[in-house]
């Protein structure tokens, strides 16, 4: 909407106390992405803020609760955007928050190093007409880019309050605030002023392009600090920086390279050698010491038997898997955050565009896809840093196909018992049939469902590199894991119980309530409904479809299934299987009419194509929603049945 | 000749950026149109380049690169 001249908008609601969450005035954050936008918003709120969905969308944003001077305000982090003419799912939320009528207030955080570009995006806002509070920010960069900016001479030229603002040391919030508080009781908004150029120039997109120019050259006469975009053609002076420096090597295709691998390398261990003990630690600590504790305090005997079962084997168990996920959530949030933070990560985007614009994702989408290799829960929640919702999606709908560490102790128990020999060939292949389902998955996803997803040119912004903030991560981590243990902890724990509650009902024999053998149960029975499916596949045995069944909960369970089902006792290292070898090798012989060997390639690939775990499960449907989950499954399914009986009907004719 | 023809420690004036219309308005809302002065920084793999815009560090891959005229500061 064009405003030339739009009304002052009405005075705001201000609250008196931290309680009417309601009457508080709404305050938006908009600026380009990279100017510490989100910084100053954990700054702001501290503790005090959530992670909640754009309405119908599934754009993240963290809304949170600020004290300006007096009064409680509700601040809300929008996705950092170039232009309120937007490119993304991401961009509209943003652009649409601005326009939005219950928007009391936007903060709009201008990047003293970068100033054009933050111009461009003020006078879109001032064609919105909103009441406006400048925070300008990068005072730091800009002087060493020799390109500073007086908060006062902005000030006068945008007619609306200026305040230079550190979010990493909170310096200038304080004034912030206050400056806020005012602006709440008597608003101003930014207003485009007909320039000399353009006086009658009728095209908004001009208007604010020629605006730009005019206050450029009000605010920093000199063209050697405009840069580019005054328009005038010349030449500015290069000032090198440390970060070109750095850049220099980092961005050296031989150098660039090789280093993202480090950076992947280390962040696959930080997914895997570094959480086990941490995971190990919090499993020991609730489904040992605190499940023992639990089953002292309950009955053992009576008609209430089955009560320690259903809590600590169902509810304990449930909430320990939720728990266990914590410190892995946290580690990997942390590294990636700091990793953007720092500035490296659009550095990887640059250097594996490439690769990844080739399956038809965004470069970021590197980082992920590497930690789902470790983890896949971690995995998608990291998908947050790319930019742009639906290649979020996309890239969450493909981590499932990234073999987990969890199923590599299914691949060795199965390789080591049906090829002893080859085991570790049989292992890599796994993991190369990965890649290339995850390859295969991109490129017919971006050709089917994710059609609408542009190809756009690569026109990446490179941030300065500088020192992470930590408070501010550790802070966004925390709120971040707790959304986790808060809205996918919930499915989890109530999908573990009732499967507890499945294998404890009997249906065969004469046992009592959760002193049952899975092939006596509920759970059983379920299982044997189930095994037809997988005759064409060469296993379609109720043990193997029990395994499967339990892997959709996690693959960590899958070889103790397997155990138990066998009445055999688990190995303890799954490349030794002893007694379970021989009882796998006879069922699958049996139900493959004598090509065990097939049957176990099949069920191989069934473990790495569908769904990895319920944790997975419950993410994937805080992120993107039911629907897409659910998506995700079923074609999880399909390719894990289809290749699984193409692997079987191929390797038994062989 | 275009950007990727430009080696690190070029400075070129953009003469026409060759892509549709709304990504061209988002490179003008960044910095990069007709008449704009950029540094050639780095150049990157796959024949991207790194350009410096005022302050503005921006990566752009090769084939946008190739889209974007340019000529040396101080040519006609």
């Amino acid at each position: 909407m064009s405003c030339h001249d739009a009304p002052e908008p009405v005075p705001v609601r201000r609250s008196a106390g931290p309680t009417t969450v309601l009457d508080e005035p709404r305050v938006v954050l908009v600026g380009n992405p990279n100017v510490g936008k989100s910084t100053l918003f954990n700054t702001l709120t501290g503790a005090r803020q959530r992670v909640v969905n754009a309405p119908g969308t599934t754009v993240e944003l963290q809304e949170g609760r600020w004290r300006a001077d007096d009064g409680w305000v509700r601040l809300v982090d929008l996705p950092g955007t170039y232009s309120l003419d937007a490119r993304s799912p991401d961009e509209q939320v943003a652009a649409d928050a601005v326009r939005e009528a219950r928007t009391d207030l936007v903060v709009l955080v201008v990047d003293a190093s970068g100033l054009a570009r933050s111009l461009v995006l003020a006078g879109q806002v001032a064609l919105v007409g909103a009441p406006t509070v400048v925070a300008l920010t990068m005072s730091d960069v800009a002087r060493t880019r020799e390109v500073a900016v007086p908060p006062a001479a902005l000030a006068a030229r945008l007619g609306v309050p200026v305040v230079a603002v550190d979010p990493r040391t909170g310096a200038g919030v304080d004034v912030l605030a206050r400056t806020v508080a005012a602006a709440l009781e008597a608003p101003h908004a930014l207003r485009l002023r007909r320039t000399p150029a353009d006086p009658d120039e009728p095209d908004d997109a001009e208007r604010v392009f020629a605006w730009v120019a005019d206050v450029l050259a009000a605010v920093q006469p000199e063209p050697s600090q405009r840069g580019a975009a005054d328009g005038t053609g010349r030449p500015a002076q290069p000032v090198r920086t440390w970060s070109d420096r750095v850049d220099r090597v980092l961005l050296d295709p031989r150098v660039g390279l090789p280093a993202l691998l480090v950076v992947m390398w280390a962040l696959f261990q930080l997914a895997t050698t570094v959480a086990d003990p941490l995971v190990s630690g919090i499993d020991t600590l609730v489904n040992g010491w605190l499940a023992d504790a639990v089953r002292d305090v309950l009955p053992s005997s009576g008609i209430f038997s089955w009560v320690p079962g259903l809590v600590v084997d169902g509810i304990l168990a449930g909430v320990g898997t939720v728990l266990s996920f914590v410190p892995l959530l946290a580690l990997v949030f942390v590294a990636v955050a700091l990793l953007e933070d720092c500035g490296y990560l659009a550095r990887a985007a640059f250097v594996a565009d490439r690769a990844m614009r080739f399956i038809g994702l965004d470069g970021r989408a590197v980082l992920p896809l590497v930690v789902g290799f470790g983890c896949n829960v971690p995995a998608l929640s990291a998908t947050r840093t790319l930019p742009h919702a639906r290649q979020r999606l996309l890239t969450g709908l493909l981590i499932p196909f990234t073999s987990c560490t969890a199923r590599l102790t299914v691949y060795i128990l199965v390789a080591s018992t049906f090829f002893p020999g080859h085991a570790g060939t049989v292992v890599f292949v796994m993991y190369v049939a990965s890649a290339l389902l995850v390859v295969l998955g991109g490129l017919v996803l971006r050709r089917t469902l994710f059609r609408d997803v542009p190809r756009d040119p690569l026109v990446l912004a490179l941030p300065a590199y500088q020192r992470p903030a930590l408070r501010p991560i550790a802070l966004s981590a925390g709120v971040r894991v707790l959304a986790f243990v808060r809205k996918a902890g919930a499915i989890i724990v109530a999908t573990l119980t009732v499967v507890w509650v499945l294998m404890a009902v009997p249906v065969t024999g004469s046992h009592r309530i959760a002193e049952v053998p899975v092939g006596d149960s509920l759970y059983g029975r379920a299982a044997s409904a189930i095994a037809p499916v997988f005759e064409p596949a060469g296993f379609g045995t109720w043990e193997a479809s029990a395994a499967l069944a339990t892997g959709f909960v996690a693959k960590e369970v899958v070889v103790g299934s397997l155990a138990q089902t066998a009445a055999v006792a688990e190995p303890a290292d799954p490349s030794q299987p002893g007694d379970l070898a021989s009882r796998l090798r006879a069922t699958f012989a049996a139900s493959s009419g004598g090509h065990g060997g097939a049957a176990a390639a099949a069920f191989l690939w069934f473990v790495l194509a569908y769904s990895p775990c319920l944790a997975t499960l419950a993410e994937q449907r805080r992120l993107f929603g039911l629907r897409w989950t659910l998506v995700g499954v079923a074609a999880g399914l399909t390719i894990a049945w289809v290749g699984a009986v193409t692997v079987f009907q191929v390797g038994s004719r062989l | 000749m275009n950007l990727a023809q430009s080696d690190p420690g070029d400075v070129v004036t953009v003469v026409r950026v060759d892509l549709d219309e709304a990504m061209r308005k988002r490179c003008r809302e960044l910095g990069l149109s007709p008449g704009s002065v950029v540094h050639v920084t780095h150049r990157g793999g796959f024949g991207g380049r790194v350009v410096g815009i005022g302050a503005d560090r921006f990566a752009l891959d090769a084939q946008t690169c190739v889209r974007v005229y340019v000529s040396p500061v101080g040519a006609a």
